[in-house]
């Protein structure tokens, strides 16, 4: 069930009103929070399984396993005994993603190295195995309850059902963000009122994940699949527009669904974290990685980078938690090496980076003209790498990544006609792309801008509206984070 | 209610009326133009294709004929669950597009006129033919496809095609994806009860049901939804013919020749008024003494490498004054990476002379793997032409121009081919993976009964174009496959040359309008190649 969908529109009209309506109508108060919470449940639990039925046992049993580990980490006055607790809940869903997920990554590593040492070709080992939508995600979620309690940053949540709808609530559950259990449990705390619903938020939100997601993302996905499915053909050009265009894409795809997720919850009556703060106006690839999937980088920062030692320690400790981090993040994304590479490019840049902001761009006074020359430049440097890393995120094997990125910077000419409302597209999306940073910079310093030009804002909601059904691809492509 | 509650609820009536007042002017503006109607068919047409394949499937599983998969995969773990029980004699066949493609025949009902349908009827009576094949199927979607097939049951014959453009991928559709990991019940010869359908509460047909309705609903009651694809369709065309009032095409130029730094262009170089053959020249026209024009043309690669060529072309020029270079030049790659321009011996006077020929044979001490033709005028002013340029290798004795359109004609009369070409790492996937098929399906045979065969499937073969540019590399692939068809006890049936121009037709629409499409071919093709098969399977 795609957002995007008419049947989660139809799916979350019925949320939507017996959750506010219907529920609304129970008088006792406690009752009605708790008839909620496990109304939310199940909602979410039907938005899961129309994925997959038989995976839902798997959150099932992660949930279990996370709220007993959690009671059992803040009772145990034993430090052995926390650490123990702690460890099953790492154990098992830290389990569950590497068979779901990098079993058969690792069996095939196993099998490449073998066929090169053994004569006899190698072994052949394979497992048959499908991934569970979202088991990135949840598990992860789930994992930061149990450490977060044994830091002491939280205490264990007292009621099975909210803690099982934190782990499982849907606006978020598939594709992110990744939110904190000490961010989201409170908020199940108290009773919510439809009147206090900022309903102009939310259809911002909403409408503008739908427009990125909708009318951009799938609209220019064809242009980088012709490309990535067949790098050879293209020339120079060719490639830097395929390239250029799977960058918007994903961005558009994935912060278009996060949008949605936030605009999703904020009618339900909960706050979801930004998750993307205009990344491509990044002038560095430290900005970047504070911009781009922030509950992500912010998660590998508390939960990886700090307990490996973070900054502390020497510059080569720090530059080794930092690569780590950057290694694994990136393997987060994939089964595959190419993630991996695209993992360690941005760990080898944010380490590059420190060491010149630290040696060189720190001692230098800008004065204002240079310093627009040099921040243009800053910008332009940091988006062609951003670019040429998503090859090796996006590219099927090493093979076609490399082939991309001989084809970007060895000139190959082709006879590929580009038309020429392509580049007033690009030049569209780049103007807008600025301009917008500071609408939605304001939107953000004043929530309450989005009343300043309400007429406005309405007919811009329906332009957009009749856009998406208008231009929207008929056959729903998945989010492009769904594969995580 | 609270304040912004009451404005928002204005804002919801605003963007509805905005809404409400775009789309009538679109379905106003739609109406209006005489087209519309042709958009509406057009829409029609598509929506009607993508529905006759589950109207299709629907009709085969009421009469228990599901014997392929009409949905190009998306239905495929239907397909399996209901494949035809029969206790005929089964042959399986597993292959791309080109098994499923009629180009000559798009009706609903084209599977009959099909190579598997044809097979069948072959047979009188005794045989049934499945057909697993799907559009774009890759390497790893055949073996699920073919393991899966051989779960439900036991063939007696199984035809896997292969060819090298299906071998360039691995990825896997998601409706083949889904049945990875499923295991599906085996049908017995003798059992051919149908299967008793179990209840589940499925959700996704739940799901699938409640959005179809809705949808069905909505485009009942407003006629923007009705005929939204239409006016998507007319609305993308009046935005094109915003660039000028002819839609965005391709301007005519001569195939494979480009220009640069003279006076014309590629379209307005390609001249009529001149020429030394048929009807057309390549001109330069220069202004400037500091300038380096040219023609250049597409780098061709031999068949056969050789150490031995004539390279030559005819020019004519007009007032041609103090230019360092007018010659033909001809980039020569060698089989070990090297490379040489040559345009010594070839080059043509200054002044005003008629058309003169140049014309020089080379002998290499290496052996040559591909030409790539120019025709240069460096520096100085005047007007050049240029015709009929050749590159002739020598092997026993001289071969065929290799140059593409050497006459630079605008080959109107003839169509022209859209050949596959790909790089050199791109066969090398092809090469791996063919190799990795034809072992699995060795293995198979060796797990399985019945006979396993490896198809190579037809390709367009004419004495001037062949469908895979590079047919020494063609060559190659038929050759591994050979050797690994031996290694793995499996027949091969080369079809390749099966075909002739014939069967094959050109593209209806895209950026490759008018030429001929070099992998599908009409009825005739595929009753040709079911002759083929059953000459070949049975002894």
């Amino acid at each position: 069930m795609i957002f995007s969908t008419t049947i989660f529109l139809v799916f979350f009209i019925v949320v939507f009103c017996v959750y506010w309506g219907f529920l609304g109508m129970v008088k006792d108060e406690n009752k009605r929070l708790k008839v909620r919470i496990l109304f939310l449940l199940l909602a979410s639990y039907y938005f899961y399984m129309s994925w997959n039925p038989i995976f839902i046992l798997l959150i099932l049993f992660s949930t279990l396993v996370d709220y007993f580990a959690g009671k059992e980490i803040y009772n145990s006055t034993s430090k052995k005994r926390k650490r123990l607790f702690l460890i099953t809940s790492l154990v098992v869903n830290l389990g569950f993603l590497a068979y779901f997920k990098y079993a058969n990554f690792f069996l095939d590593t196993v099998n490449q190295i073998s066929s090169m040492v053994s004569p006899d070709g190698g072994t052949n080992y394979f497992l048959n195995i499908v991934l569970p939508v979202g088991i990135s995600f949840y598990t992860f979620q789930s994992m930061c309850y149990t450490i977060d309690i044994y830091y002491g940053k939280m205490k264990p949540s007292k009621n099975f059902f909210e803690f099982s709808l934190y782990v499982s609530f849907f606006p978020q559950l598939v594709a992110g963000p990744i939110v904190r259990a000490k961010d989201f449990i409170p908020q199940l705390k108290g009773n919510k009122f439809f009147k206090d619903i900022n309903f102009q938020l939310a259809a911002n939100y909403f409408i503008m994940g739908l427009v990125k997601k909708v009318l951009i993302a799938d609209n220019i996905a064809p242009i980088s699949d012709a490309l990535f499915s067949d790098p050879a053909q293209y020339g120079t050009l060719g490639t830097w527009i395929g390239v250029m265009a799977y960058a918007i894409q994903i961005y558009c795809d994935f912060s278009g669904y996060s949008d949605m997720a936030i605009g999703v919850a904020a009618l339900l009556g909960f706050k979801l974290m930004e998750n993307f703060n205009m990344p491509y106006t990044a002038t560095n690839v430290t900005d970047f990685w504070r911009k781009w999937h922030i509950s992500l980088s912010t998660w590998l920062r508390d939960y990886l980078f700090i307990p490996l030692g973070g900054s502390r320690g020497t510059k080569a400790m720090y530059h080794r938690n930092l690569m780590i981090t950057m290694l694994l993040g990136g393997l987060w994304h994939g089964a595959s090496w190419n993630f991996v590479v695209w993992g360690g490019l941005h760990g080898l840049a944010l380490i590059l980076h420190k060491l010149y902001k630290t040696k060189v761009s720190d001692k230098i006074q800008f004065s204002k003209a240079p310093y627009v020359l040099y921040n243009t430049a800053s910008w332009f440097i940091t988006m062609v790498f951003v670019c040429v890393t998503w090859v090796f995120f996006r590219a099927q094997t090493f093979g076609d990544s490399w082939q991309i990125i001989k084809n970007m910077f060895l000139f190959k000419e082709s006879d590929f006609s580009i038309p020429v409302g392509f580049y007033l597209l690009l030049l569209l999306i780049v103007i807008g792309h600025f301009f917008g940073v500071k609408y939605f910079q304001k939107i953000e310093e004043d929530r309450n801008h989005v009343f300043k030009r309400p007429f406005f804002q309405a007919i811009l909601w329906g332009i957009a509206i009749f856009a998406i059904l208008l231009f929207g691809q008929d056959d729903n492509q998945a989010f492009i984070y769904f594969q995580f | 209610m609270k304040e912004k509650h009451r404005l928002f609820l204005f804002q919801f009536l605003l963007t509805f009326l905005s809404f409400l007042a775009l789309a009538l002017l679109f379905s106003a503006g739609f109406y209006k133009d005489p087209d519309s109607r042709n958009y509406v068919l057009a829409e029609k047409k598509i929506a009607n294709l993508r529905e006759s394949s589950s109207f299709v499937l629907d009709a085969l599983l009421k009469q228990n004929e599901v014997t392929f998969d009409p949905t190009n995969g998306v239905s495929i773990e239907t397909v399996l669950e209901n494949l035809k029980c029969s206790p005929k004699r089964k042959i399986l066949l597993l292959g791309s597009s080109q098994l499923v493609t009629l180009n000559d025949d798009w009706s609903a009902d084209n599977y009959l006129r099909r190579v598997d349908k044809k097979l069948e009827s072959s047979y009188e009576e005794e045989v049934v033919v499945y057909n697993l094949s799907m559009g774009g199927m890759t390497i790893a979607e055949k073996k699920i496809v073919l393991d899966k097939a051989q779960q439900v049951m036991d063939f007696d014959k199984i035809i896997v095609s292969i060819g090298p453009y299906d071998c360039r991928e691995i990825n896997v559709r998601p409706g083949i994806e889904q049945i990875e990991n499923k295991l599906f019940g085996h049908i017995e010869k003798e059992d051919c009860a149908p299967m008793e359908q179990s209840f589940n509460f499925d959700i996704e047909k739940l799901n699938s049901e409640i959005e179809g309705g809705v949808k069905k609903w909505l485009e009942k009651r407003l006629l923007f939804f009705e005929n939204k694809g239409a006016i998507k369709m007319w609305t993308e065309e009046k935005a094109k013919a915003l660039k000028g009032n002819k839609p965005f095409y391709r301007p005519k130029k001569a195939l494979s020749w480009r220009t640069n730094n003279q006076k014309f262009n590629d379209v307005t170089g390609w001249v009529e008024d001149v020429f030394r053959s048929g009807r057309k020249s390549l001109k330069i026209t220069k202004e400037e003494v500091k300038t380096n024009a040219s023609w250049g043309g597409f780098k061709v690669d031999l068949e056969k490498p050789t150490k031995k060529i004539v390279l030559g072309g005819w020019s004519k020029s007009e007032n041609v004054v103090k230019a360092k270079l007018y010659c033909l030049d001809f980039k020569i790659d060698f089989v070990d990476g090297s490379n040489e321009w040559i345009y010594q011996g070839l080059e043509f006077e200054e002044g005003t002379n008629d058309w003169t020929k140049r014309e020089r044979v080379f002998q290499f001490d290496k052996e040559i793997k591909s030409i790539t033709p120019k025709m240069l005028f460096y520096q100085g002013t005047g007007t050049v032409w240029f015709d009929d340029i050749y590159a002739r290798p020598i092997y026993s004795k001289v071969g065929e121009n290799v140059i593409l359109n050497a006459n630079v004609e605008d080959e109107s009369n003839i169509k022209d081919v859209h050949t596959l070409k790909f790089e050199d790492e791109v066969w090398d996937k092809i090469f791996e993976n063919a190799q990795d098929m034809v072992d699995y399906v060795g293995k198979m045979a060796s797990k399985n009964a019945g006979e396993y065969y490896v198809l190579i499937p037809p390709i367009y073969n004419s004495e001037i174009k062949k469908g895979y540019e590079q047919d020494f590399m063609l060559q190659q692939f038929k050759e591994q496959l050979d050797k690994a068809c031996k290694n793995n006890n499996v027949q091969l049936l080369d079809a390749n040359g099966l075909l002739d121009e014939s069967h094959f037709i050109e593209y209806e629409s895209g950026s490759r309008k008018g030429m001929i499409e070099p992998l599908h071919f009409g009825t005739k093709g595929h009753e040709k190649l079911a002759r083929y098969i059953k000459n070949n399977i049975e002894p």
